[in-house]
């Protein structure tokens, strides 16, 4: 199984944009190219080309799904695994998130010492 | 020997023979004179003159024989006639012809024989003049010479035998001739050419032309008639002799001799010579006289004889088609004129064909009789048969023959007829009755009477009962079979219990009660005992609504609408009240009729009459039904029959309510047809009924045939004698008839027995007018009679019936009543005491005493007998009124004896329902009050058949569908459902009817509804399966919850909102703390590190309350999804231990894990389990004190696996037990500041076990720690996860 190193990370919150990436740079040792909309990260994916995505659902323009709808149709991103860190989880959230591709859900407020964690389990089961 | 052949002319020779009318006569001397010469002449002892017929020979003279004939076959006569010569035998014994004749070989022992043959008139041998001797001889030539001249003298006298006849038959001719052109009844006279002199005249011509014949013979002038007609006679005479040979004058007008004008049909015809000269003038003068008199009469009556209500006809001998039918025909018969003038008069006669038809009237074409009256069955253009007594005729019309037909319509005799015929089955028609279970068991105890109500309630027919012993007892519940058997065996042995109840079991297999009234009746034929039980379904409380009384509304509708007339007056004949018709019939206006009494519109030579009739009415509480006449408002009087009733008002006072019909129209019927049987002779004596008058001294003036024949006297003993020998009459009687006829014009309806000649009697109505001359003088009475003897008879046989009934009919719980011309004739024991009224006060009453009101009499009379008219049982639930004013509720049926003829009465059955309609108006009641609820409540009430059709529907429905009651009763439920749901319903339905297999059945459970406008909309749907009257239903009830869906929404979006805004900036905060308390920015001085700490956990705690205030919102609002699998327990124990374990370091409290059940497994979601032992744990932690254990055990016992979570903590306060598990419940509300936690933990994690099926709980000791635990059923078997 190929190793997760980089990370496409977007998110609109500045605030929670620096502690994530500081927990996945710090903590997880991952590469994090962080990208404030949907917007910017279809523009960035393709040079990046990421392990794995990270994507807030509550977005100004371009929201996370909308963003996912999108990274799908560019070619070689239809498999990268892609998870979605938001605090809407109530479960028929949760469904609708996975039901348009999404590996798995990182609820927010999340531990910053177990995101890494969280996320390398998510990309162990992406790819199990 | 060897018989003689018949001749070739045999036949024209027997013929000959015959012609002369010779054979079997008399011996006459002419011809004996020929013989005895003969005899003589030839010295032979025979001679005769034998005549040879078809199988004999006859001796028309004979001399030595006594024989006058013998057989053909043995004859020598016989041979003779076969040739011209004389056929001579010299010996006979040496002829082998002849040697074993009998006449040879025995008497009398002809040896020789010579005959000559002898000749008729036209040449055939009819036989021989022959001489017979006993010895052989032989005859010279001379001999038989004189033979043959002999035989020529015999001959001559034979043709001498024809022209006598001739003369004799010639003479008879013309005496024949004579005779017959004396009396032929018409008139004929012959004159000669020429000089045209009057030759011969008959008796019919002296009487019609009023002259003696001798005073015409020999002129040749008509010089005895006035000169125009002498001159117009002579005129036609000579034409006819000398130019056209023929003429027919067919009106010719004479004066007679005597002074009479006469209208002739003459013929004259020359008579001419075989050169072709005029010989003779024959005249044929026929007086067509009354003829003509006749036709012009016939033209006045074709009139009558078309408006007659009778149906009259005529048709063609030849080609049987109608010729003229009158107005009256055509109207029964419902064609057209034209359509008839096509048809046959068979053709309206289902059952006849030509051939039947005119062999029917063959004997009225051959004479052999003069009218036929026979019953038929006439047929309408629209199918319908009525059936018809057809008088035929042969009458004459326009000088040719045509049938004509008059017919009565007899389906009323018909009906009686045939009630006649079912007399016997009269008691079962009763029985048949609607109402109560009757049956009849013999001794056996086989059913013998089953009636239609018994077969209804156990779905059995007779036929399947009947003669099966014990068969009833199917009829029973299992468990009383055996009781009912001891009343059976009690009462055939006759011990019966007047009264018993016990269960039946319906079609339906429902368990009724029935209350039995037993009798026992004997017959009288046999001796057997049979019992009588009526059955009575006293568990009857039928659910279903009373019908309602017809409201005032109907009732003045029809008041109004009623064609006869109906008034209200007070006892002073002021109006109160009156309908639409009434004012029509006497011309007033309402507002001049309000001010009018009844006198005004009463003529003064009335009153008498009403005198009479106010007289009835206070004795009896009715009057008429009389005929009589108004003044209308212009004058003029119009006929009415007349009748009412007496009513007392609520004020106590009394009314008269009356009945008005004009009959004007029915009275110019009547008269029409007085004047045209008066007019025509002939059907007055052959009407269907009696007529007869009588003179002013009570003596019969006149009557008809059809009377005479009905009292067995000839016209002459009947005329002139008194009234009174002909009908049971005393003398007072008959003179206070002719009294009071002379006085009001008629005496209507009078019911008399009339005495036959053979001293029999038999019941008649009469009907008479009275007659008067010019000057108004009264000269005599007509009557018409009816023979009444049948209804008569119906009458006394149904009171007999009804006598011989009255066992059965006493001992019902049930009123039984015979009534006719709405009056009671007879009614049984519980009639009485229904209505509190005594036998005597009942007998021969009104029916309308029985009535709450003159209206409900009125209105149920009208309704009654249209039904029982069309043959059905009528049937109604009403109040009526006992003796003592009160309401009783009565379920009343009735049935016409004959729906024909209502006038023959009408059978009754009551049933007191009073207690029954008081259960029902509290059923009602108990109805609106439930309906009232129905109707406000929120939730749509829907019921629906099998078949889902909708059949109730709630004002809450309504609202809901947007349907109106009306739109939606009796249609298709799916109509209130959207696609996909609305094109599977009905498989649903059927499936569950099939299967049981319910969709929705039973269950509450959210669907889509479509409205009336289309939209979809949320709502809630619980349906229950209900039996109704028999019949699967379902009810559903709707609540329409979109207005809770979009507040659900509403929350949702808001909690999702409100936890998302809260979170996004905890997460940065906690994140942020976490990372500088993890270490990740390297290590922070202790002051610092402290205050990192307090905020990290703070911030920890705002996201725990965040995520247990979801979680309970969640469970509160039934949004909590359970994501329920089998799971092994232990490992999801050992991994709480381990996510729990760096909380529980904080508190530097370890779990020790003191008791495992490896393998077991519950049933569980993982993620709430893993939250509830997670709540239990970090409590443990928290109240543990520092460096303590906290001890887990995974227990086994009963089938329940139990988790149990124990610290050495300071235990729970007794006060604060009971509400542990409630939400923000905490022991010390110090603890959230010291010890942390939202206080929804516990209340989170018992709901949580509770809905995935287990249970939490706890032990706890203050000072000693607490346990809490959680425990779930084990889950035994392996199922797939």
């Amino acid at each position: 199984m190929k190793s997760l190193h980089k990370i496409l990370y977007v998110e609109d919150e500045p605030g929670i944009q620096t502690v994530a990436k500081l927990a996945l740079e710090m903590v997880g040792k991952f590469t994090v190219k962080l990208c404030s909309s949907g917007e910017e990260a279809l523009s960035e994916v393709a040079g990046f080309a990421p392990d794995m995505i990270l994507l807030d659902v509550m977005m100004p323009g371009m929201d996370g799904p909308d963003t996912l709808g999108r990274l799908r149709q560019i070619p070689g991103f239809a498999q990268v695994p892609v998870a979605f860190m938001t605090a809407k989880i109530q479960p028929h959230e949760v469904e609708y998130y996975k039901s348009l591709g999404a590996v798995d859900v990182i609820a927010k407020p999340f531990d910053p010492m177990q995101l890494s964690n969280q996320v390398r389990l998510i990309w162990e089961k992406a790819h199990a | 020997m060897k018989a003689p052949l018949a001749p070739d002319d045999e036949n024209q020779r027997l013929e000959a023979l015959r012609r002369l009318e010779v054979l079997d006569t008399e011996p006459e001397q002419r011809y004996d004179r020929l013989t005895r010469i003969a005899r003589h002449h030839f010295q032979v002892p025979i001679a005769l003159v034998s005549l040879v017929d078809a199988e004999r020979q006859w001796f028309k003279s004979r001399q030595g024989l006594d024989a006058c004939e013998t057989p053909r076959s043995i004859s020598f006569c016989g041979h003779a006639i076969l040739s011209e010569e004389i056929f001579m035998i010299p010996d006979a014994l040496e002829d082998s012809r002849f040697a074993d004749n009998p006449l040879v070989t025995g008497e009398p022992h002809i040896r020789f024989y010579a005959g000559a043959p002898l000749h008729s008139p036209e040449g055939q041998r009819i036989g021989t003049l022959c001489i017979i001797d006993d010895r052989p001889r032989q005859f010279s030539v001379q001999e038989l010479s004189v033979l043959r001249d002999l035989a020529d003298a015999v001959e001559e006298e034979i043709n001498r035998t024809e022209l006598l006849h001739l003369a004799q038959e010639s003479s008879r001719n013309a005496r024949l001739l004579d005779a017959a052109v004396e009396n032929l009844p018409v008139a004929l006279f012959v004159k000669r050419a020429g000089d045209l002199k009057m030759e011969l005249i008959n008796k019919a011509a002296e009487e019609i032309f009023g002259i003696r014949r001798d005073a015409l013979i020999g002129r040749n002038d008509w010089g005895n008639f006035p000169k125009e007609e002498a001159d117009s006679f002579a005129f036609h005479d000579r034409r006819v002799l000398y130019e056209t040979g023929i003429e027919d004058i067919p009106e010719e007008i004479i004066t007679t001799g005597d002074g009479r004008r006469l209208i002739l049909h003459t013929t004259k015809v020359a008579i001419r010579d075989e050169q072709g000269n005029p010989q003779f003038l024959l005249g044929i003068s026929q007086d067509i006289t009354e003829r003509k008199k006749s036709e012009a009469s016939n033209q006045r009556l074709s009139h009558v004889l078309e408006r007659s209500l009778n149906e009259i006809y005529t048709f063609d001998t030849e080609t049987l088609k109608f010729e003229y039918v009158n107005e009256g025909a055509r109207r029964n018969l419902g064609y057209t004129m034209e359509e008839l003038l096509h048809m046959r008069a068979f053709d309206i006669k289902p059952g006849f064909d030509e051939a039947k038809f005119r062999a029917m009237l063959a004997p009225l074409l051959n004479a052999e009789k003069d009218r036929l009256v026979f019953e038929a069955v006439h047929r309408r253009a629209d199918g319908s048969d009525y059936p018809v007594e057809v008088h035929l005729q042969l009458v004459e019309e326009n000088e040719r023959p045509v049938f004509l037909a008059m017919i009565m319509d007899i389906s009323q005799r018909r009906s009686l007829e045939k009630i006649l015929q079912q007399e016997r089955n009269i008691s079962n028609s009763i029985l048949q009755l609607a109402g109560p279970i009757i049956l009849v068991i013999d001794e056996h105890g086989s059913i013998v009477r089953f009636n239609r109500a018994a077969e209804e309630f156990t779905g059995c027919s007779f036929d399947e009962v009947i003669g099966k012993p014990y068969i009833w007892k199917n009829f029973l519940l299992p468990e009383e079979r055996a009781n009912v058997e001891k009343v059976f065996s009690a009462a055939v042995s006759g011990n019966v219990p007047g009264y018993h109840e016990n269960f039946w079991v319906n079609r339906h297999g429902e368990k009724r009660l029935i209350g039995w009234a037993n009798s026992v009746l004997r017959e009288e034929s046999n001796g057997t005992r049979l019992l009588i039980t009526v059955g009575i379904d006293i568990s009857e409380r039928r659910l279903a609504e009373a019908r309602l009384r017809e409201s005032e509304e109907k009732l003045r509708g029809l008041y109004e609408l009623s064609p006869l007339g109906i008034a209200l007056t007070d006892m002073n004949g002021r109006y109160i009240e009156f309908n639409r018709a009434f004012e029509e019939i006497c011309g007033y206006p309402l507002e001049e009729l309000n001010r009018l009494d009844y006198w005004q519109l009463t003529p003064e030579k009335y009153a008498d009459d009403e005198a009479r009739q106010l007289e009835m009415l206070r004795t009896r509480g009715f009057y008429g039904p009389y005929e009589k006449e108004y003044m209308r408002r212009d004058g003029s009087l119009v006929p009415i029959r007349l009748n009412g009733l007496l009513l007392e008002g609520r004020d106590g006072n009394q009314y008269i309510w009356s009945i008005v019909e004009d009959i004007t129209e029915q009275k110019q019927n009547r008269d029409a047809l007085n004047q045209f049987a008066l007019e025509n002779e002939d059907l007055y004596d052959h009407a269907p009924c009696g007529y007869h008058s009588i003179d002013e001294n009570g003596r019969i003036a006149k009557v008809n045939q059809t009377e005479l024949d009905w009292l067995g006297y000839s016209r002459e003993e009947m005329i002139g004698k008194p009234v009174q020998n002909f009908f049971m009459l005393s003398d007072e009687a008959v003179s206070a008839g002719l009294k009071q006829l002379r006085r009001d014009g008629k005496l209507q309806g009078v019911e008399r027995e009339a005495l036959r000649k053979d001293g029999t009697t038999f019941p008649v109505q009469l009907n008479s007018t009275a007659i008067y001359d010019s000057g108004g003088k009264f000269l005599m009475s007509r009557s018409v009679l009816t023979d009444i003897s049948v209804q008569k008879k119906m009458e006394r046989m149904i009171r007999d019936k009804m006598l011989e009934l009255q066992t059965i009919l006493n001992g019902t719980s049930v009123a039984i009543a015979f009534v006719r011309g709405r009056r009671l004739i007879w009614n049984n024991r519980r009639m009485g005491e229904l209505f509190g009224y005594s036998e005597e006060e009942m007998a021969g009453q009104s029916t309308s005493i029985f009535y709450k009101s003159v209206e409900d009499f009125h209105s149920l009379g009208i309704h009654a007998y249209a039904a029982m008219m069309r043959g059905e049982v009528f049937q109604k639930e009403l109040e009526m009124r006992h003796r003592d004013g009160n309401a009783i509720w009565i379920n009343i049926s009735g049935k016409a004896i004959s729906p024909q003829d209502l006038s023959l009465g009408s059978i009754w059955v009551l049933e007191d329902i009073s207690a029954r309609k008081e259960y029902e108006n509290a059923l009602r009641e108990n109805a609106e009050y439930v309906h009232t609820i129905l109707s406000n409540v929120v939730d749509g009430i829907i019921t629906i058949d099998e078949h889902g059709i909708i059949s109730s529907w709630n004002p809450s429905a309504e609202r809901i569908f947007g349907y109106a009651h009306e739109e939606a009763i009796g249609r298709n439920v799916s109509m209130l459902m959207p696609e996909p749901y609305h094109g599977s319903h009905d498989s649903y339905l059927r499936n569950f009817l099939e299967t049981g297999v319910a969709r929705v059945i039973g269950t509450g459970r959210e669907v889509e509804g479509l409205r009336r406008n289309g939209e979809t909309f949320p709502m809630d749907l619980a349906v229950s399966e209900i039996a109704y009257k028999g019949k699967r239903m379902f009810v559903g009830l709707v609540r329409d919850i979109t207005e809770r869906k979009r507040v659900e929404k509403m929350k949702n979006e808001f909690v999702s909102t409100v936890s998302h805004e809260l979170r996004t900036p905890l997460t940065s905060i906690s994140g942020t703390l976490g990372l500088l308390a993890g270490g990740v920015l390297g290590e922070l001085p202790d002051a610092v590190r402290d205050l990192v700490d307090i905020a990290n956990r703070n911030s920890l705690r705002l996201t725990h309350l965040i995520n247990d205030l979801l979680d309970i919102e969640k469970i509160a609002s039934g949004n909590l999804k359970l994501n329920m699998r089998d799971l092994e327990l232990m490992t999801l124990v050992e991994q709480a231990l381990e996510e729990n374990k760096s909380y529980a370091d904080q508190y530097r409290v370890s779990y020790v894990l003191a008791e495992r059940a490896d393998g077991v497994r519950v049933r569980a979601d993982a993620d709430r389990l893993m939250q509830v032992l997670a709540n239990f744990l970090s409590n443990a932690a928290k109240f543990s004190p520092a460096g303590d254990q906290v001890e887990v055990r995974v227990a086994r016992e009963n089938g329940r696996v139990r988790v149990t979570v124990r610290d050495h903590g300071p235990g729970i306060p007794e006060e604060f037990r009971s509400r542990i598990f409630q939400k923000f419940s905490q022991a010390d509300s110090s603890d959230t500041r010291t010890k942390g936690g939202t206080g929804l933990g516990l209340a989170i994690s018992r709901e949580l076990a509770e809905r995935m099926g287990g249970e939490v709980g706890f032990e706890s000791e203050p000072g000693q720690g607490a346990a809490f635990h959680v425990e779930f059923p084990e889950k035994r078997e392996t199922a797939s996860s």
